[in-house]
């Protein structure tokens, strides 16, 4: 059987709604109160998970429905590119901003099909503009890591 | 003498260069296809986290009613709207464009757009005033369902199907419930991180809704489909320019009638400028004496559009600056940047800080009026600013939002937490749910959940009380309205499902 996208999304929608209530029933009220910190949040939970039921029935009932088409090559060059992204974050202490930048300006600009040569000069000019602006002007603190004993 | 004060804050350099810079950012960036102008108001939130109040919201201003403007740019010569607020009429403006005019059409675009951008001045300025005095004496009832019905308002008008709008809205209404409640101060949701405790931090929801989600539909395919731009021949500039003055003059009516449109639009929490030129548009052309050029390289509908997408940028200002309820995803930005300066808006806003306030309309002025020079500039460099490479231009959009993130916070946890909403935004365009509704979810789930608990601590839980005052009656009525209106239209769907003919026919 095809699985169309609105019962996915409906599916999910429910199982959020669904632990998000779960998770609701720990916040106990204060003492003396009929509600308290997970009145609201029961809330909202049971209003996500209503209307994901609201769409997982719409496409029950739809005759001809969107069907479910992953496109995995897309879904693959999204996981790279998130891969790159957190491997920028748990870069950024360690080495510092400026190599990870630089070194993540130059990767996602091959990754979008720049070439080598416009990914480094796009890379080192885009890093120093930042690092002008940020912390130059806005005096962002921004950690120099390796770098620490040439910081200016 | 209140009104020389505020001229002298008005003058301020540092206040006007920032003007003059976003307005050509906002100009840049809304002419690239791809990037919105929502998206620029996204990247440009760090940057007013170090200006002072109004330096700030004038910058959002300025560079979203450029932005609004320059996205008729790459509507007109590619054919591909730079904003969707530019959609309704780009089969006009390209074929006026390929009929060897562009600049004339470019100019005549944005000419009705400072037209109506200034309508929406002054349409702001007269109506905040007079609705913050009507709301002075609002308590927590009449706001908790003023914020209800600009939630409900925004799900009834809303393109997307209903029931996917109400998805969208109380996915950001469970993302404001993370860290530490309002009513008893209990950590919810924070899975033991300590930098969860202040719930999640505004400024990078933003930048991961808004900037990462387009950056990983941009990464879906790998060469940009949009190609090169077709070299046009552009016409003299001083031609350019007196030719659309005179369309302009002829279309004056268009502009009139489309400017307050587009202000009452825009008021509408949900409908924002897009929303305001189609309609503009499709009116325009019932009024028209010639209907029929419409959708082939006529200007009336340009005209009407162009000044009522514009209008609608200042409209959603007045519930934004008197409820704290915002018209558009750009204004709910807005008003999480307000509330970080502690300017909270509300109907008390002009007795906390009415020179502040006044000297905003000025600034919504200016940068209207500063759009005329830097709009030109736009266009000059129109097809330059087309040429830019998609592979130069995402790389450039990461680096500015992960900075941006970290500069506000201070924290490597920012860039997690746009990466999370990133990947969040994106599932949701996967599954057809709207961004939009889930920012005003983010936005007003604290004041919602604020208003609630006080009046259903005050009233010790009889929900009949929200009732029992006589406007918040009415509000409270007016909403369960909606909600009825929107749940009857989406229980019609499921019961008789529209009956949609694929064209594209289904492969084994």
């Amino acid at each position: 059987m095809d699985v169309s996208r609105d019962a996915v999304t409906g599916m999910v929608l429910m199982l959020a709604g669904i632990a998000m209530f779960v998770g609701a029933q720990g916040f106990s009220p204060a003492a003396g109160l009929q509600f308290g910190a997970g009145f609201f949040p029961k809330i909202v939970s049971c209003g996500m998970a209503f209307s994901g039921m609201l769409i997982l029935l719409g496409a029950l009932r739809q005759s001809q429905p969107d069907r479910l088409t992953m496109d995995w090559r897309g879904l693959g060059r999204i996981g790279l590119l998130v891969a790159l992204i957190a491997g920028y974050a748990l870069a950024l202490d360690p080495l510092g901003y400026h190599l990870s930048t630089i070194a993540l300006l130059f990767t996602v600009a091959l990754f979008f099909g720049a070439s080598w040569w416009a990914s480094s000069i796009l890379a080192v000019s885009a890093t120093l503009i930042l690092h002008f602006v940020f912390y130059s002007v806005m005096r962002v603190s921004l950690p120099w890591g390796v770098l620490l004993p040439y910081s200016w | 003498m209140e009104f020389y004060d505020i001229l002298v804050r008005l003058m301020d350099p540092s206040l006007l260069l920032t003007i003059l810079i976003c307005t050509l950012y906002g100009a840049m960036v809304g002419a690239l296809p791809g990037l919105s102008a929502t998206m620029a108001v996204a990247l440009l939130v760090p940057f007013t986290f170090f200006m002072d109040p109004v330096t700030a919201i004038a910058a959002i201003v300025a560079t979203t009613s450029t932005g609004i403007f320059a996205g008729d740019i790459s509507g007109a010569l590619l054919r591909i709207p730079g904003t969707p607020a530019s959609a309704a009429y780009v089969a006009d403006s390209s074929t006026i464009a390929h009929n060897g005019r562009p600049r004339t059409i470019l100019f005549v675009s944005l000419f009705s757009g400072v037209c109506g951008g200034i309508i929406g001045v002054i349409a702001l300025s007269l109506a905040t005033p007079m609705l913050a005095r009507f709301a002075t004496n609002f308590s927590s009832d009449e706001m908790f369902w003023l914020a209800a019905l600009g939630l409900s308002c925004a799900v009834f008008v809303a393109s997307a199907p209903p029931a996917k709008t109400f998805a969208s809205l109380f996915i950001g209404l469970a993302i404001a419930t993370v860290g530490i409640d309002v009513a008893v101060g209990m950590p919810r949701y924070t899975f033991g991180l300590y930098d969860l405790y202040d719930g999640v931090d505004f400024i990078s929801a933003m930048i991961g809704f808004f900037a990462l989600t387009e950056l990983f539909r941009a990464a879906l395919v790998r060469r940009n489909p949009a190609g090169e731009p077709i070299p046009l021949r552009m016409e003299p500039l001083w031609t350019a320019i007196k030719n659309a003055l005179g369309i302009i003059r002829t279309r004056w009516a268009a502009v009139v009638r489309s400017g307050p449109l587009g202000v009452l639009i825009g008021v509408l929490p949900g409908a924002g400028s897009d929303v305001a030129a189609w309609i503009a548009y499709a009116l325009s052309r019932r009024f028209s004496r010639t209907p029929e050029k419409f959708g082939h390289g006529h200007d009336e509908g340009i005209v009407a559009g162009g000044a009522s997408n514009n209008a609608a940028v200042s409209g959603a200002w007045t519930p934004a600056l008197v409820f704290g309820i915002p018209g558009d995803s750009v204004t709910a930005i807005a008003i999480g940047v307000l509330m970080m300066k502690g300017l909270t808006p509300g109907p008390d806003i002009f007795e906390r800080s009415g020179e502040i306030v006044y000297t905003l309309f000025g600034a919504f002025l200016i940068a209207n009026i500063f759009m005329i020079f830097t709009g030109a500039l736009a266009i000059l460099l129109a097809s330059q600013l087309l040429r830019m490479p998609k592979s130069l231009l995402m790389p450039l959009v990461l680096a500015l939002s992960l900075i941006g993130g970290f500069a506000v916070m201070n924290t490597v946890f920012s860039i997690w937490i746009i990466i999370a909403l990133g990947i969040l935004g994106f599932l949701m365009i996967l599954g057809g749910i709207p961004i939009a509704p889930a920012i005003l979810g983010v936005v007003l789930g604290k004041t919602l959940e604020q208003n609630f608990m006080t009046s259903m601590i005050k009233a010790q839980g009889d929900f009949t009380q929200f009732f029992s005052r006589d406007i918040a009656m009415v509000l409270g009525l007016a909403t369960i309205l909606i909600w009825g209106l929107c749940l009857y239209r989406a229980v019609r769907t499921i019961i008789a499902p529209p009956q949609q003919v694929n064209h594209k026919g289904y492969e084994a």
